[in-house]
């Protein structure tokens, strides 16, 4: 199914585990990686900004570089860099902390924010509202932060679980989706914040929960990444420890009572991965493609709209001898990937 | 993220990003456990069989359940372990003369109730990491068989039966509920099938295995025993989930081998660094693993007592092979299959013994267990003193008691020297502890039986009471207050039974009794009226019998109370009358007095004696909780209110407060009086306060309650 590929550039850092990857969307070459040291149980992060080596046209193979990085006290779990400067990304902390770096400024943080109260898993910057950014924490909440406001602006009671990843919609300017260890994933309308009204027994002032526009009960297990399909509005991905990929329709949905919404039509169902899916992304340049990091140590491609008689497997990227936790595509190349994980390295390729 | 947030609990999921991984990695381990506990062993395990990658959508509400399923595994797991090892010292001490037929033996036939308990047994001893290790075997065995291509035959089995599951290789983590529903339902309906079916497994397991190998298992058990802390198991539990993990990629993980090395106490956390371990923590080796790694033997671990040297006879290990034997084993490849095997035939051979031992024709063995255990059984329920063997009162102490910190002759002696009027000023607690003090004072006992029903607690007062008169009969005062108390249970019989032998005890009026008895022999066959009309008939005689012309109180108390059963409340009421002339200061006759008068509807005059009562005595809380009552039935609402509000706050101020301020023990405040108090907010239309009462917040209720009134 793999043709010959060429190896990809890989560059290593040692005693530091990945746990996520971005690209910018400024520099066409510069990649982020947060990281953590043993593999994120115990000690320091660091937040790795790499850069592939500019090479004539029709080189096959990439080369990578590394022009700095950032120490923090407690274990990176992702970083997004700023849609608005193109200098500027922040990083997702082990104590609850969101930090903004400018890769101009050596060594310290330009801001840092310390409201939630658990990991923060994920971070995620909005391409539609270009100031804004969400967090997603272990402690059950998605907030909402601006660039330059000392607080953060919004904070959603998401689930009553641990949230795994939050993500801006690319389409709409204010819906937000998210996903949780209770194995759903719901999408928020965040112009009409409102909490669910509480069940007889349940004090809803103790254990908030915001109203969610739509709830799919997307898994038995936990849900560990979404995504939002770049070109169909309303067309999600999600993955987790049932090992399969999902595809969301969620436009067919029916009103239920006191306006919450349960529904989503899986539309697909990618099977393939050995263990727990950590990371999905749908490719920037085709509808159809998506890619996923596993626990299986291997990062996938799959198409979900194959043509009559082709799998949908559509690559398997091997290399990796840990875990692969981070996966992401270039968002100007056609075709290059980056997968990162727990062995320490960054591989880029072209599938 | 520092060290105590690693060890916390498991409250909202993962607590640290090793533990939210093992549970990716992982079964429902909280799950397993329940139904460990529960069933049988390899029922258990057989859940780890069936797996499903694609189920139906969740329900909304499933996803809580879910979510606690999920995240109760810590809770469960502390719960299985703080599980006693049931066998007593008692018990061992019962059995010492038989040791070779019982000294080990559950009840036969149950197979795998042995297994269960030598994981329990395990699990209790300082080696938590060891004894999940095996509970896992069988599970791990059964992914292993069910992802290969040939499937023994049970797994078609339960594929026939469940079509819809799909095993999977690694689970996953939280069970969908509905799933979990599925195969609890499976589990119930095939058992003894998939037990056979695992036997025959057993069986072609067994077969492939030296005599040796089972020997290497009773020597490293007790070797691989480590005190892991909170990651060492997580990362056990981890590496048990992936050990049959065929792909080399794992084999040459850095982080499992890290998870190794956290498991086996070779490195651990210190501070914010992983350090290799200096001695910190005890090592005994490291442990039995996929890799076969070497082991040290420790020969004094030897002489810990496990449970599989105390084999019946008939089994066929090999036990005394020599140690040499086991270290030329410690290079086999393959611990985990031998030592899986090992069980497996051991379970085997003590099936076949014992089913051998119960289809001999002797069952001699299988009687005198069963003998045994009802002895054992019937022991548990007594207690041995230094004057013999008692049955154990179930009487339940305020933990916390301030009263028994302090020098304990103080508050008794003070109480004894003062007059007998002060009584009353004693709390509960003070006679809890006095009990406590010396727990064969009849007296004592007495005593707080009798604060207790002055308290509305009526359970308490009747388990102190019977408490009493167990140990001394002839105390009469115990046995009228018993029977006050049943009557107050609305227990006919226990009335009857405790005046029967207040007036056999009754050393006064020896003589008119048994006059009496002679006169009206009561047969046997007698029916229950006939039996009251008897001994209210005998108390009557011995009262008429009296010439001195002085009242004897208590026996026209005892009459009372026995008129009062018998819903004779005119006759009642003039007894106690009787007795409150002889005793004008006895608050409890007022208390009875109205209580009877209320009984046959004279709440109105009630009135004035549940006052005097509570005038001798205000912190009589039966009586004002009787006045209550009458002011309900008299429609004064707001007066029962207070009253009864009044009565609970006496009864709350007589509990042990813990330190966050308030009562964790709820059985401090009587149901009985929030229930009254409930139907009064009710009556008052006071929804709000009504719903205070169904939470039982005293606080607030009396807040609430103050504001409006």
């Amino acid at each position: 199914m793999n043709g010959p590929h060429a190896p990809p550039a890989v560059i290593q850092t040692p005693g530091f585990a990945h746990y996520s990857l971005a690209w910018s969307p400024f520099h066409t070459t510069r990649i982020a990686v947060a990281s953590s040291a043993n593999f994120g149980l115990v000690g320091n992060g660091r937040l790795h900004l790499m850069s592939l080596n500019p090479l004539p046209a029709g080189v096959p193979v990439l080369g990578i570089d590394k022009f700095g990085s950032y120490e923090t006290q407690d274990g990176l779990y992702d970083v997004a860099w700023s849609e608005l400067h193109e200098n500027q990304l922040v990083t997702a902390s082990g104590d609850g902390s969101l930090r903004l770096w400018d890769v101009m400024v050596n060594d310290l943080p330009i801001n840092a924010w310390h409201e939630h109260t658990r990991e923060v898993y994920s971070v995620d910057w909005s391409n539609v509202k270009k100031d804004t950014f969400a967090s997603a924490s272990w402690d059950g909440t998605v907030k909402l932060w601006l660039p330059d406001r000392p607080r953060s602006i919004l904070t959603l009671h998401a689930h009553q679980a641990c949230v795994y990843q939050a993500l801006f919609s690319p389409h709409q300017p204010d819906v937000l989706a998210s996903c949780s260890s209770d194995g759903t994933l719901r999408i928020f309308d965040l112009r009409s914040p409102s909490y669910v009204s509480p069940a007889p027994g349940v004090n809803n002032f103790t254990t908030p929960l915001s109203s969610a526009a739509l709830t799919v009960p997307a898994s038995p297990g936990e849900l560990l990444t979404l995504d939002w399909n770049k070109y169909r509005p309303f067309l999600l991905a999600s993955a987790g420890v049932d090992k399969v990929i999902k595809i969301w329709d969620c436009r067919m949905v029916k009103m239920g009572p006191e306006g919450g919404t349960i529904g989503g039509l899986c539309e697909t169902s990618l099977l393939g991965h050995e263990y727990a899916v950590r990371k999905i992304q749908w490719c920037p340049h085709r509808a159809g493609l998506i890619a996923s990091a596993s626990y299986d140590m291997t990062c996938r491609v799959w198409d979900t709209t194959p043509a009559p008689g082709r799998n949908q497997l559509v690559y398997i990227h091997d290399p990796h001898t840990e875990f692969v936790v981070g996966c992401g595509w270039s968002l100007y190349e056609e075709g290059v990937l980056a997968s990162c994980g727990w062995d320490q390295r960054l591989n880029v390729f072209r599938i | 993220m520092a060290l105590p947030a690693l060890v916390a609990g498991a409250d909202c999921g993962p607590s640290n990003p090793l533990q939210g991984l093992t549970k990716r990695f992982d079964q429902d381990r909280g799950l397993q456990q329940d139904y460990f506990g529960a069933g049988s062993s390899f029922s258990s395990s057989s859940r780890q069989a069936f797996r499903t990658q694609e189920g139906g959508p969740l329900l909304p509400d499933q996803e809580a359940a879910q979510f606690f399923a999920s995240s109760s595994s810590q809770a469960s797991l502390s719960h299985f372990a703080s599980n006693p090892y049931d066998v007593s010292t008692l018990r061992a001490a019962l059995l010492a003369p038989q040791p070779g037929i019982t000294a080990q033996a559950p009840p036969p036939a149950v197979a795998a109730s042995w297994a269960a308990d030598f994981m329990q047994s395990a699990m209790t001893s300082p080696q938590p990491q060891i004894a999940r290790e095996e509970l896992q075997l069988p599970s791990a065995k059964q992914n292993i068989h069910i992802s290969g291509p040939a499937a023994p035959p049970f797994v078609s089995q339960w594929n026939t039966n469940v079509p819809t599951f799909r095993p999977v290789h690694t689970p996953g983590l939280a069970l969908q509920a509905a799933v979990m529903q599925q195969q609890q339902a499976l589990l119930q309906s095939n058992q003894i099938s998939w037990d056979e079916e695992f036997k025959l497994q057993e069986l072609a397991m067994a077969s492939q295995t030296t005599a040796v190998e089972p020997r290497s298992e009773v020597v490293s058990k007790p070797q691989s025993s480590f005190e892991g802390d909170e990651l060492a198991r997580t990362a056990g539990m981890l590496l048990e989930n992936i050990q049959h993990e065929q792909n080399p990629k794992f084999k040459n993980s850095q982080f499992v081998s890290l998870m190794q090395q956290l498991r086996d106490g070779a490195v651990v956390v210190e501070g914010n660094q992983m350090v290799e371990n200096t001695g910190g923590v005890r090592v005994n080796s490291s442990k039995v693993d996929v890799k076969g790694k070497g082991r040290a033997i420790e020969p004094i671990e030897l002489t810990q007592p496990l449970r599989v040297t105390s084999l019946p006879a008939g089994s066929s290990l090999n036990i005394a092979s020599p140690l040499t034997q086991v270290e030329q084993n410690q290079s086999t490849q393959q611990q985990e299959d031998e030592n899986d095997a090992y069980f497996r035939q051991v379970n085997e051979d003590y099936v076949n013994y014992w089913q051998n031992a119960n289809a001999g024709p002797v069952t001699q063995m299988a009687r005198m267990n069963t003998g045994w255990d009802k002895l054992q059984e019937d022991w548990d329920q007594f207690e041995a003193t230094s004057t013999g063997i008692r049955a154990i009162n179930p009487y339940q102490f305020q933990e916390g008691n301030p009263y028994l910190l302090g020098d304990p002759s103080t508050t008794r002696h003070h109480a004894m020297h003062a007059q007998e009027q002060l009584s009353f000023l004693e709390s509960v607690l003070e006679l809890e502890a006095a009990v406590q003090q010396d727990m064969n004072s009849a007296m004592a006992w007495f005593e707080l039986g009798v604060k207790q029903q002055e308290n509305e607690r009526e359970q308490k007062a009747l388990q102190a009471l019977q408490r009493a008169v167990d140990i001394d009969p002839s105390h009469l005062p115990s046995w009228l207050a018993l029977a006050i108390s049943h009557t107050n249970d609305n227990n006919r019989l226990g009335t009857y039974n405790a005046i029967r032998e207040w007036v056999d005890r009754n050393e006064d009026a020896k003589s008119v009794i048994a006059g009496y008895y002679a006169e009206n022999p009561l047969s046997p066959a007698a029916s229950m009226v006939e039996r009251f009309t008897h001994l209210i008939n005998c108390l009557i005689a011995m009262v008429r019998s009296d010439a001195s012309g002085e009242v004897d109180a208590d026996t026209q108390i005892a009459l009372a109370v026995l008129l009062n059963t018998n819903e004779d409340y005119e006759k009642a009421q003039d007894c106690f009358r009787t007795a409150l002339a002889v005793r004008p200061d006895d608050w409890l006759l007022y208390n009875r007095v109205g209580a009877t008068m209320a009984n046959s509807g004279h709440a109105e005059e009630a009135l004035q004696y549940y006052y005097r009562a509570l005038e001798l005595n205000p912190g009589y809380i039966r009586a004002r909780f009787n006045l209550g009552i009458s002011c309900i039935n008299l429609r004064r609402y707001e007066e029962a209110a207070q009253h009864i509000l009044d009565a609970l706050v006496l009864q709350d101020n007589d509990g042990i407060k813990d330190a966050k301020g308030f009562n964790d023990k709820r059985g401090v405040t009587s149901a009985a009086l929030w229930d009254s108090l409930k139907t009064t907010c009710l009556h008052l239309q006071r929804v709000d306060l009504a719903s205070l009462c169904d939470r039982q917040d005293l606080e607030a209720f009396r807040l609430n309650f103050q504001i409006s009134s």
